[in-house]
């Protein structure tokens, strides 16, 4: 720790030496004064200085030579150590009585606020190094901090060496260890106890080498070099030493525990959406599939001649149940891509009431009104059409499925202060105010309604819009129905002259 | 239509469900069907059958559909029509870049596939020399530079009637961004698709009733656009 509580013996004995000198000097001053008795009380005080600044020797020390002092300058006759009148053996005694007993309580009082200041600084180190552990996100900060810290209060330069993927020790390329120092590290790391300087095992390394273990295991060896030469760790320290590795290790151990509770919770993410989009295909899949199959069988079929209309019907449900099916793959390969992270727009300069136009071709509209307004201030916007298309086609299919058919549907595009927002708008039954989050939730269906779908439409279009830096919502429309609605971001509108 | 009686068509693909349904319809539609499997048949067949036009599914067996297009353009000019699951645009845009004359994904309906047909044939057999082209109430005659609409002339910048021609040129047919960008504004603009969306905005504006609702000006989702001609209703 710091260095005035090391102080090399003989300078603190000369130091008492001198206090003793500074009492005679002024009892010199005063001898003529004060009767020899009351001098002894200036040589208590150069005691008590040497007790609670320099310890118990330094005090013992300082009381035997104030005494031999006093005898010799003080006490008649003057310049010898003999002594005249016997009461002064009295003196001497309860002086050097009182000398060695103050020097005992300096000297404890001293140590106390020793311990106190060191634990004070250790629990400032612990306390830095924890709050600097609880803000790491990566095993690259915890080595940071922790090689800062450790550099910090212990004046040293500090190797951490961690765990390979291989479950071995790592050895940074970047630094040159000494062949002694890299079997001590291994040494240390196999049998998870210290070795290196300081210790008994490959004691002429200079790193003394510390296992970073925990119950789970052990993460990585932390190596300390001191700059200084010929420093020696104290109990203190070395004990310092341990809590600092027992928290890097602990830090070690949090990351990887949140590592793999991260991991278990995407597994377990996957295989829920593995499990739900099978038993939508078989669900989904095979309902147009048994339309179908169901419609080609009766038309087959020699012994039941059918009307040319009712053939007619037939021949329509096919069509409608094969494009339906059709469109079901094409959602299942979208939601497939936006799941796992596929879905790359591919950006170009794009007219928003052309890619409406498109959407309303592809659409299956069946008649229905759809009034279009697109504001006339409305840019172009860099998207990927296809997939806007295709999130227009959703928002369409949606709002086509929840309305009466005899309602209007309405798709608006106006210029917003980020870029464009597009709404298509319907009067339909509209989406309940708790559900209009979940509802672009992937395979979630409203509870109530018996329309048929994958529920995968909504969620498609917010990994569409989403993936375009753009935002998805559902409102209810006032006076009934629903306003779905997303934005996509212009951030620098595009002027074209000719 | 005439011209297209008993014209020769090679269909070739690999999944025989899909040869054996296109030849009952084409068969039925009075087209001359030949078919092939592989890459290799493909090209044999070509040199001997020589075919009107070939249908050319581009998931084949022995080699990618692309670099047998690739091939035959080198010294073929035979229409060819893609055929493919391959739904992105970019495979889209490679397969017309690498010289096909139209793409289709599968599933397709049969009335698409038929006025692609006639398209191509129709194209082959007449490259443009009508002086007047009509499609609906839109009548372009390029002797005049006239173009009107329901008889009432219509007033288009150069740019505009330079795209209105290059459309026509290939009614009925795709004509990429790139394609359009090259032809109207010249090799270095290709990339500059705002350029073409700001511009085919404006046309439509002025040929079509209701711009959200395109009649004649079709768009082809990431693609391009397609001028519509009569017998694709």
């Amino acid at each position: 720790m710091t260095s005035r509580f090391h102080i090399q013996s003989p300078s603190r004995y000369l130091l008492s030496l001198m206090a003793v000198g500074a009492a005679t000097f002024c009892g010199l001053l005063v001898r003529d004064l004060l009767a020899p008795t009351n001098i002894a009380m200036i040589y208590l005080l150069a005691v008590v200085l040497s007790a609670t600044s320099w310890g118990l020797g330094p005090s013992v020390f300082a009381s035997v030579v104030a005494v031999l002092t006093f005898d010799i300058l003080f006490v008649p006759p003057y310049g010898t150590l003999a002594v005249h009148d016997p009461q002064y053996f009295l003196t001497f005694g309860i002086f050097l009585t009182v000398a060695v007993i103050i020097s005992q309580l300096g000297a404890r009082v001293r140590a106390q606020i020793a311990v106190v200041q060191q634990r004070e600084q250790q629990s400032a180190a612990l306390y830095a190094l924890t709050r600097g552990m609880a803000f790491v996100r990566d095993s690259k900060e915890i080595l940071d901090t922790a090689t800062q810290q450790v550099n910090q209060v212990f004046n040293s330069e500090t190797l951490l060496l961690l765990l390979g993927s291989d479950q071995k020790l790592r050895v940074p390329a970047d630094r040159r260890i000494a062949e002694t120092a890299r079997d001590a590290a291994l040494w240390t790391f196999e049998h998870k106890a210290a070795t290196g300087w300081s210790t008994r095992l490959f004691s002429n390394s200079e790193y003394l080498f510390l296992p970073l273990v925990t119950a789970h295991g052990i993460w990585g060896v932390l190596g300390l070099r001191p700059r200084a030469p010929r420093v020696i760790l104290t109990p203190d320290q070395r004990l310092l030493l341990e809590m600092f590795v027992a928290h890097i290790a602990i830090a070690f151990e949090h990351l990887e525990l949140n590592a793999q509770a991260e991991q278990a919770r995407l597994l377990e993410a996957s295989e829920r959406f593995r499990n739900t989009l099978l038993s939508s295909i078989s669900h989904d899949l095979r309902t147009p599939l048994a339309a179908i199959l169901g419609s080609v069988t009766s038309l087959l079929d020699k012994r039941m001649p059918l009307t040319p209309s009712a053939q007619q019907d037939l021949m329509l449900t096919i069509e409608e149940e094969a494009t339906r099916l059709n469109r079901l793959v094409g959602n299942l390969l979208n939601m497939t891509q936006v799941e796992s992270g596929a879905l790359k727009p591919a950006r170009d300069w794009n007219s928003i009431e052309e890619v409406i136009g498109s959407a309303l071709v592809h659409a299956r509209v069946n008649g229905r009104a759809v009034q279009v307004t697109v504001d006339s201030d409305v840019p172009l916007v860099s998207f990927d059409f296809v997939l806007i298309e295709q999130v227009l086609l959703n928002l369409l299919d949606n709002a086509l499925k929840f309305s009466p058919l005899d309602s209007p549907i309405s798709i608006r595009a106006r210029r917003n202060e980020t870029g464009v927002q597009v709404s298509v708008v319907d009067c339909g039954i509209g989406i309940p105010a708790n559900e209009s989050q979940r509802v672009f939730e992937k395979f979630y269906r409203l509870p109530q309604n018996g329309a048929p779908g994958s529920g995968l439409g909504l969620a498609i279009c917010k990994g569409i819009v989403e993936a375009h830096g753009g935002a998805i919502w559902a409102e209810p429309r006032a006076g009934g129905g629903t306003n779905l609605a997303f934005t996509l971001p212009a951030p620098e509108l595009k002027n074209v002259a000719e | 239509m005439s011209l297209n009686e008993r014209a020769r068509i090679l269909v070739v693909d690999d999944e025989s469900q899909i040869r054996r349904f296109l030849r009952t319809s084409l068969t039925a539609h009075g087209f001359q069907v030949f078919e092939a499997a592989t890459a290799q048949a493909a090209l044999e067949q070509t040199i001997v059958i020589k075919p009107d036009v070939i249908i050319l599914d581009l998931g084949l067996p022995d080699r990618d559909g692309l670099a047998v297009l690739r091939e035959l353009r080198e010294w073929s000019k035979i229409p060819v029509i893609v055929l493919s699951v391959r739904e992105r645009e970019q495979d889209k845009i490679a397969a017309l870049d690498a010289g096909a004359d139209d793409y289709l994904t599968k599933p397709f309906g049969m009335g698409e596939l038929f006025a692609r047909i006639r398209a191509t044939l129709r194209h082959m057999a007449e490259p443009l020399d009508e002086p007047v082209f009509q499609t609906g109430e839109l009548k372009v005659d390029f002797a005049r530079r006239l173009v009107t609409l329901a008889q009432r002339e219509i007033k288009l910048t150069p740019t505009e009637y330079s795209i209105l021609k290059h459309l026509v040129t290939y009614a009925g047919k795709v004509v990429t961004h790139r394609q359009l960008l090259r032809a109207v504004w010249g090799v270095q603009y290709e990339n500059e698709s705002q350029y073409l969306r700001v511009h085919v905005g404006n046309l439509r504006r002025k040929i079509e009733n209701d711009t959200a609702r395109p009649k004649y000006l079709l768009t082809e989702p990431g693609v391009g656009y397609r001028l519509r001609t009569d017998e694709m209703n």
